[in-house]
């Protein structure tokens, strides 16, 4: 097996080529550009605005206090109530983490029993869902809003937890292969002991997925939390950290319109994102991995 | 001996029965959500396509059936208009995104499986601006193409402003931040490539670009197929970030920048609970679904049949 790896490994540690000598440039050209992009935002956001209109690209001369300005003007009038940046951040985080983990756990355990379970009914759902991946239906936003209206779930963010809570899309085929690769023998000597289904899965099935439930919940996590769309039609009373971002990045910006001062605000939102994302990327960039689609 | 097997089939029927309770009870969810929000959503659209909603002054609600919610696409001069501009605009931005953006993903892929230098390293930025939300991504984009490259580069016009580059500054940047789901899930797959394989093509003299084009592309194709086929729909929902970029309904400096999922999302968005609205922006998504679907089918044909095959 190790020699195996070890083939694997020479093979793919290929030699330099014209190909990826090219490759290599633009590579390198693409991380200088969000280097440079960040670099310059980083040093704006530290520039008074006078400073900045004089020299938009210098490195600034004296540090400018903007953070504390941004933090404390970050907030956003919606349906005449002020809201101040930490309840945007409560908001997101509620929207955010109720939203991916509803959104994670009915994937999981949807695939589980489909793959587990081989009854008709799996097949039917294992095809609805690749037959959703391939049938485009677009422009139901308005259906979806006078839907969520007239079923008193609009502007509630627990109306979106239940809106997310749907087993469709891709990660349902990652939980299922997954569920199908596991043999059959780490179940069937718990159900020889007498364990009930519902302790299979609490016990074998969801421990065993959990790295996988930890990486799609953190992808939608992560989704959630950037999202201002889905916030703005389905909970415009309760601004999330991205529709406020959206919101005071547009006309409604009034004191942070100024340049240095909306890089402060897209550098506060940027930070615990990155922190996060670079906390955990090796988890999220592990192993995803997605077949064909047949049928 | 008989009692005894009599008793382990009774075992094994209730254990069945309680497997069946247990599934049904589980499955309940999930699919009376599916049922509520995607079936239900969709016939609701379906007929929401067909009605003409008048509320009055004392919020009466009242429906006709009617067909002018289609037919108004077609007859009213600028509705015609403003939908055919945002379709040649939304045919663009996908061919932009099919040649420019989907071959690059897969050489950067390649790249990364051939754990060539700092390969692990671009992944991760290649990554990085799908954990970014778009609005701080464009914020800084945005004002780095209007404010920085005029004062580095002299002479150079705010590119976002200037009428002649906007619709090729915002394509750099739709194209710049699409590689993070894609380039993950192309490398994966290419990292599950037998070994023998690519052995056996480098005995047989093949250069790295011949490996790519012959051997990698053809063993990776069942998840570019995928990418391509679920891609199809984005014709009519990709926003082209123009929300991120402009903001609502009306902010956009010129109505050719806007997409056929701008178009829906800043009319429904703009809406505001406005039910008279609905009608025919659902009518204009029926007709753009009745066009996805055999647009869908007919490529996932062209692919399979094809299509290179992994043997």
């Amino acid at each position: 097996m190790e020699k195996i790896m070890k083939k694997k490994n020479s093979l793919n540690r290929a030699r330099f080529s014209p190909l990826t000598a090219v490759l290599l440039g633009v590579l390198i050209l693409y991380v200088l550009i969000m280097l440079g992009m960040f670099f310059w935002a980083i040093i704006t956001s530290l520039k008074s605005p006078d400073r900045y209109y004089k020299d938009p690209i210098g490195v600034p001369t004296a540090i400018s206090l903007n953070y504390g300005f941004v933090f404390k003007n970050f907030k956003i009038m919606v349906s005449g109530h002020e809201h101040k940046m930490l309840d945007m951040v409560f908001n997101s985080l509620l929207y955010a983490v109720g939203g991916a983990f509803m959104k994670t756990l009915i994937t999981c355990v949807t695939a589980y029993l489909c793959a587990r379970y081989s009854y008709k009914f799996s097949k039917v759902v294992y095809t609805v869902v690749i037959v959703s991946m391939i049938v485009p239906i677009v422009g139901s936003l308005p259906s979806e809003l006078q839907m969520a209206h007239s079923l008193g779930i609009h502007n509630h963010i627990w109306g979106l937890w239940i809106m997310k809570m749907n087993f469709l899309g891709m990660y349902f085929l990652v939980f299922y292969e997954f569920f199908k690769a596991l043999p059959k023998s780490y179940t069937e000597a718990a159900e020889i002991d007498g364990a009930s289904d519902m302790r299979i899965l609490l016990t074998i099935g969801l421990p065993l997925v959990k790295y996988t439930f930890l990486s799609v919940m953190l992808i939608y996590f992560i989704e959630y939390w950037n999202d201002y769309q889905v916030p703005l039609v389905f909970i415009p009373d309760h601004p999330t950290l991205a529709y406020g971002m959206f919101y005071l990045s547009g006309s409604g910006g009034g004191d942070l319109a100024r340049t240095p001062y909306q890089m402060s605000m897209a550098i506060m939102v940027l930070i615990p994102i990155l922190i996060l994302f670079l906390c955990s990327h090796k988890r999220l960039l592990g192993n995803l991995n997605v077949g064909g689609i047949k049928g | 001996m008989s009692e005894m097997m009599e008793r382990q089939k009774t075992k094994k029927k209730d254990f069945r029965v309680k497997s069946k309770i247990f599934y049904a009870a589980l499955m309940a969810v999930p699919v009376l959500q599916f049922i509520v929000f995607y079936i239900g959503v969709n016939i609701n659209s379906i007929l929401l396509a067909f009605q003409d909603i008048e509320i009055s002054s004392d919020a009466v609600k009242t429906v006709t059936w009617t067909w002018k919610n289609f037919t108004g696409w077609f007859t009213n001069e600028t509705s015609r208009s403003l939908v055919l501009t945002a379709t040649g605009t939304s045919l663009k931005v996908y061919a932009i995104t099919l040649f420019t953006g989907v071959p690059l993903g897969l050489l950067f892929s390649y790249y990364i499986y051939k754990k060539m230098p700092c390969a692990s390293g671009f992944r991760v930025v290649l990554f990085m601006p799908s954990i970014i939300s778009s609005i701080v991504m464009v914020l800084i984009y945005k004002y780095c193409v209007n404010d920085a490259l005029p004062a580095i580069f002299k002479g150079l016009p705010k590119l976002l402003d200037n009428a002649d580059t906007r619709f090729g500054v915002i394509a750099f940047y739709n194209v710049y931040v699409s590689f993070g789901t894609s380039v993950l899930m192309y490398s994966n797959k290419m990292a599950g490539i037998s070994p023998e394989i690519i052995e056996a093509a480098n005995l047989d003299g093949a250069t790295q670009l011949q490996e790519f084009w012959h051997v990698v592309l053809p063993l990776t194709f069942p998840t570019i197929s995928i990418f391509l086929i679920t891609g199809v729909a984005t014709l009519f929902t990709n926003q082209f970030n123009l929300y991120s970029f402009y903001g609502g309904y009306k902010t956009v400096p010129d109505s050719s920048l806007e997409t056929l999922g701008y178009y829906m999302y800043s009319r429904a968005e703009a809406a505001k609970l406005d039910q008279t609205v609905y009608p025919p922006l659902a009518a204009l998504g029926l007709i753009m679904t009745a066009i996805a679907v055999p647009l869908t089918f007919g490529l996932k044909f062209t692919l399979e049949k094809f299509g290179p095959s992994e043997d």
